[in-house]
């Protein structure tokens, strides 16, 4: 096993993610689900390149990666909560109802 | 060595596929677990990495508590399977996953064709299993030394949207707390407060 197995399978992540946002378009929860999946991309790169150059750095920014990510995902879900409050449902095709 | 030479492809298989079933499943219970389980798979190769201690933040915190909550919100705002309608039809479905497996299999095998071979660090990893912690203490030093205002503002800006939250999703509600009207207890009078009633004339003994 080498790294190349690993940043492939980050790169694949990205795709995977970028992907899913485009066809499931329709639904927020997913293209949060995504936005996470692309944030494990880069964490598994921080941890795979740390190792490869045996430089610790890498290791203290995915932890900043994952409270970020942790900020964003509670946040998101909490506007879910408020959408499906206001609408019944999490459909990006209702956002274009609200006129500030 | 042998078993690891196997074992890494096998979770990077399921690793590929659970990326592909969280975005393709049907249901949005189905599609955060199947991020949970590309969680799992990364923890364990960060745990064959060496980075113990992030895997287990991986597994503990994020997880145990971050995929929690979401699994939890997705049962609450109880959305139910998407439309027929959707844009995944079936065709959609073989086209992504013929694309996302083809994909890094053939690149993999590009790489390999072109004889790209660089230092394979992870296959001597936790040199042959033993348990090697002193990365840890280095990690640590690097956290609570040359990080710790980074550290300390990432612990702000958790708690920030711990507030934020709260805030919008008690917006528009009414409050349940009770407070006192001064000018009501001010205006109040004997009458208000205490009402004599005649029982004789209401038909009691």
């Amino acid at each position: 096993m080498d790294w190349i197995l690993i940043v492939a399978v980050s790169s694949l992540f990205v795709v995977t993610a970028c992907v899913g946002m485009v066809i499931n378009q329709r639904n927020l929860i997913v293209m949060l689900l995504c936005a996470e999946l692309i944030f494990l991309a880069a964490n598994l790169n921080f941890v795979t390149f740390s190792r490869l150059y045996q430089d610790l750095h890498g290791h203290v920014m995915v932890i900043f990666v994952l409270g970020a990510a942790a900020v964003e995902s509670a946040i998101a879900l909490a506007l879910f909560v408020l959408m499906y409050r206001q609408f019944h449902s999490v459909d990006t095709k209702l956002l274009s109802s609200i006129r500030g | 060595m042998m078993i690891l030479v196997w074992f890494v492809p096998l979770i990077v298989l399921m690793l590929v596929f659970f990326a592909n079933m969280m975005i393709l499943a049907s249901h949005p219970v189905r599609s955060v677990l199947a991020l949970m389980g590309c969680f799992l798979g990364t923890s364990i190769l960060w745990l064959m990495m060496g980075a113990d201690f992030l895997a287990f933040v991986l597994i503990f915190v994020y997880v145990g508590a971050v995929m929690t909550m979401f699994l939890f919100m997705v049962m609450m705002l109880n959305v139910s399977r998407y439309d027929d309608n959707s844009l995944i039809s079936r065709a959609h479905r073989c086209v992504v996953l013929l694309i996302t497996f083809v994909m890094p299999i053939g690149g993999y095998l590009c790489l390999r064709f072109y004889d790209v071979q660089p230092v394979s660090p992870i296959a001597v990893l936790r040199s042959e299993w033993g348990l090697n912690t002193a990365h840890l203490v280095e990690f640590s030093k690097l956290l609570y030394q040359t990080y710790w205002i980074p550290l300390q503002l990432l612990a702000v800006i958790l708690m920030i949207p711990m507030v934020v939250v709260t805030g919008i999703v008690r917006r528009g509600q009414p409050i349940d707390a009770r407070f006192q009207d001064r000018s009501k207890q001010v205006e109040t009078s004997a009458e208000d407060r205490l009402t004599l009633v005649n029982v004789k004339k209401m038909g009691g003994r």
